[in-house]
C-alpha cells in the first residue's frame, strides 16, 4: 500500500485561512489607521482628528496621537480641545493619556470679526491653557508634548505665540506634576525656561513653585486656576531682578538703548478669565541704580526745563499701580534723577493711551495722548486745588 | 469777582480734577485685602493638595477672609482633620483657621 504523501505546510487549508486571515488583519489595521487620520468638522465645528505616527500592525503597535477640537456654533469661549497620547498606538480601549486643552482664546486687535479657523483673520492674540490632569491618573505620566499653537497672520505667514522647543509634564508625587518647557513664548512673554508643579485638586488647577526664567531675570509666585470655561484666577508674581533693556528691546520701547538697571517687585491678581482685559490686581515695583527714560518723561523733562544728563534722566524710582478694566492705575510713581525728583499719578489704558498728572516741586503737568507721543501741558492752578481735591475724595464714591 | 464765587469756581475745579478716575493707594487696598485673602486660601489649598494625608480629601474647601481661613467639608478620620488644621495654621499669611469639618467615619 502506497504510503500517503504529507504535503509541505503552506499547502495544507488551514495554514493558507490563516494567511488570508492575517493579511485582512493587516489591510483592516491601515484603513482604521487611515480614517483616522482624517478630520471631521461637523455643522456645529465639533472636529476630530486622530493621527498615527508610524503604520499599525497587529504585533508592533506604534505612537499615535489624537486631536477632537470643539467649538459648538463658533463660539471661541466654549472651545475645547483635547490631545489624546498612546503609547500602544490604537484608540479604542485602550488606555490613553490624555492632556485636556481648554479655554483656547483669540483676541483680535484690529476691530473686525474673526475666526480661529480662519487663515486670513488679521493680528491674533492666541492662549491656550492645558488642565494637568492625565487621563487615567494613575498612568506613569513621563512623556514629551509640544504645545504650540500657530497662528496665521494677515501677511500668510505663521508665528508661534505660544510655543516651545520643548515641553515635558513629569509625574511627581501622588497628584502633583511637573511641568518644564525650554526656549519658548508665552502669549507676548519670551522665556529661556518655565517651570511650574502643577496640583490638579477638587476641579481646581493649582500651579506652585511657577518660575519664568525671562528678560534675565526670574518671574516666580503661584497660581489658582479655577474649574470651567468662566474660570476664577488669583495668584502672586514676584519679579527678580529684570533687565531693564531686555524688556525695552523685547517690546520695542522708545530709548531702549538708554534703558539699564534691574526691575524688582510683585503684583498680586486676580480675574475671571486668563484675558488682560478680565484682570484686576494690584503692584508695587522699583528701579535701583538704573537708568530710566521714555517718551512721558522727557516730554515733562522738556517742558520743565528740568536739568538733563542724559542718558541717565532717573538713577531710580518706585511706582504703585492696580489695574483693572483693561486700565493700569499709577497710584503713585516717584522718579530720581540726579538733580530733580518728580512724583505722578494717573491712568494708562492697556492700548496704550496716557492721562497722567506729575508734578515737580509746586508744578503740575498734564500728560494726555499716548505712551509714544505724549503731549505735555502746565496746570496752573495745580498747587492751589490739589489740597482741596485731597479734602474732596475721602467723601467723594470710589 | 465775589469770594463766594471764587470758592464755587475752586471746588469746582476740585471736583473735576478729583472725577477723573485717578486712584490713590488707599483706594485699591481694599482689593489688594481681598486678593490677598484668595491667595492665603491658595496656598492652603497647594499645601492640602501635596501633603499625603490630606492630598486625598479633594472635598476639603478652603475660604478666607480677613487672613481667617474656614475649612469645610467632610473625611473619614478625625485624623485627617487635624491634620488639615495643622497644615492650614503652618501656611503663609493664616491669622486664624476655623475648623468646620467634620470627621464621619
Amino acid at each position: 500500500m502506497a504510503r500517503a504523501v504529507r504535503r509541505p505546510v503552506w499547502k495544507r487549508r488551514w495554514v493558507r485561512v490563516l494567511c488570508v486571515c492575517l493579511v485582512l488583519w493587516g489591510a483592516l489595521c491601515h484603513f482604521v489607521v487611515r480614517r483616522q487620520a482624517l478630520l471631521w468638522l461637523d455643522e456645529n465645528m465639533v472636529g476630530t482628528a486622530r493621527v498615527p505616527v508610524a503604520v499599525i500592525w497587529p504585533w508592533m503597535e506604534a505612537q499615535a496621537f489624537g486631536v477632537s477640537v470643539r467649538a459648538p456654533n463658533h463660539e471661541l469661549s466654549a472651545t475645547r480641545a483635547t490631545v489624546s497620547v498612546n503609547p500602544f498606538g490604537l484608540f479604542g480601549d485602550r488606555p490613553v493619556r490624555r492632556v485636556h486643552l481648554y479655554k483656547l482664546e483669540a483676541v483680535l486687535k484690529e476691530g473686525e470679526g474673526f475666526d480661529l479657523f480662519k487663515e486670513e483673520s488679521k493680528e491674533q492674540q492666541v492662549s491656550a491653557r492645558a488642565e494637568a490632569n492625565l487621563d487615567p491618573p494613575w498612568m506613569p505620566a513621563i512623556f514629551f508634548t509640544d504645545p504650540v499653537v500657530r497662528v496665521r497672520e494677515q501677511s500668510g505667514a505663521e508665528s508661534d505665540r505660544l510655543s516651545a522647543e520643548s515641553a515635558e509634564l513629569h509625574r511627581h508625587g501622588d497628584r502633583e506634576y511637573r511641568l518644564t518647557m525650554r526656549n519658548g513664548m508665552l502669549r507676548t512673554v519670551p522665556f529661556e525656561k518655565l517651570s511650574a508643579d502643577l496640583v490638579p485638586r477638587a476641579g481646581h488647577l493649582l500651579v506652585d513653585r511657577l518660575k519664568l526664567h525671562a528678560f534675565d531675570g526670574l518671574l516666580e509666585g503661584f497660581l489658582d486656576i479655577g474649574p470651567g470655561a468662566e474660570s476664577a484666577i488669583n495668584g502672586k508674581l514676584t519679579a527678580r531682578s529684570i533687565e531693564l533693556e531686555a524688556l525695552g528691546r523685547c517690546y520695542g520701547f522708545a530709548y531702549a538703548e538708554e534703558l539699564d538697571g534691574r526691575v524688582e517687585g510683585e503684583v498680586v491678581f486676580r480675574g475671571r478669565t486668563l484675558s488682560a482685559r478680565h484682570l484686576e490686581g494690584k503692584g508695587r515695583f522699583k528701579l535701583e541704580d538704573g537708568n530710566f527714560v521714555s517718551p512721558v518723561s522727557m516730554e515733562v523733562v522738556l517742558l520743565l526745563k528740568l536739568p538733563v544728563s542724559r542718558p541717565s534722566v532717573f538713577r531710580s524710582g518706585e511706582v504703585v499701580v492696580s489695574f483693572g478694566g483693561g486700565r493700569l492705575y499709577v497710584e503713585r510713581a516717584t522718579a530720581h534723577g540726579s538733580s530733580f525728583d518728580l512724583e505722578g499719578q494717573g491712568i494708562i489704558t492697556f492700548d496704550g493711551h496716557v492721562d497722567l498728572e506729575v508734578t515737580h516741586s509746586l508744578t503740575a503737568v498734564s500728560v494726555t495722548g499716548t505712551l509714544a507721543e505724549p503731549k505735555a501741558t502746565i496746570l496752573p492752578v495745580h498747587h492751589v486745588t490739589r489740597p482741596f481735591e485731597r479734602m474732596f475724595r475721602e467723601d467723594l464714591p470710589k | 469777582m465775589s469770594s463766594v464765587t471764587r470758592l464755587a469756581l475752586i471746588c469746582g475745579l476740585c471736583l473735576v480734577a478729583c472725577t477723573r478716575g485717578y486712584r490713590d493707594p488707599e483706594d485699591s487696598a481694599a482689593l489688594e485685602r481681598e486678593i490677598e485673602d484668595e491667595n492665603v486660601a491658595t496656598r492652603v489649598r497647594l499645601a492640602l493638595g501635596q501633603d499625603p494625608v490630606t492630598a486625598p480629601y479633594a472635598g476639603i474647601s478652603v475660604t478666607c477672609s480677613g487672613r481667617v481661613v474656614t475649612l469645610q467639608g467632610n473625611v473619614d478620620r478625625t485624623a485627617v482633620r487635624h491634620r488639615a488644621v495643622e497644615i492650614a495654621r503652618a501656611s503663609a499669611g493664616v491669622l486664624e483657621v476655623r475648623d468646620l469639618i467634620v470627621a464621619s467615619p
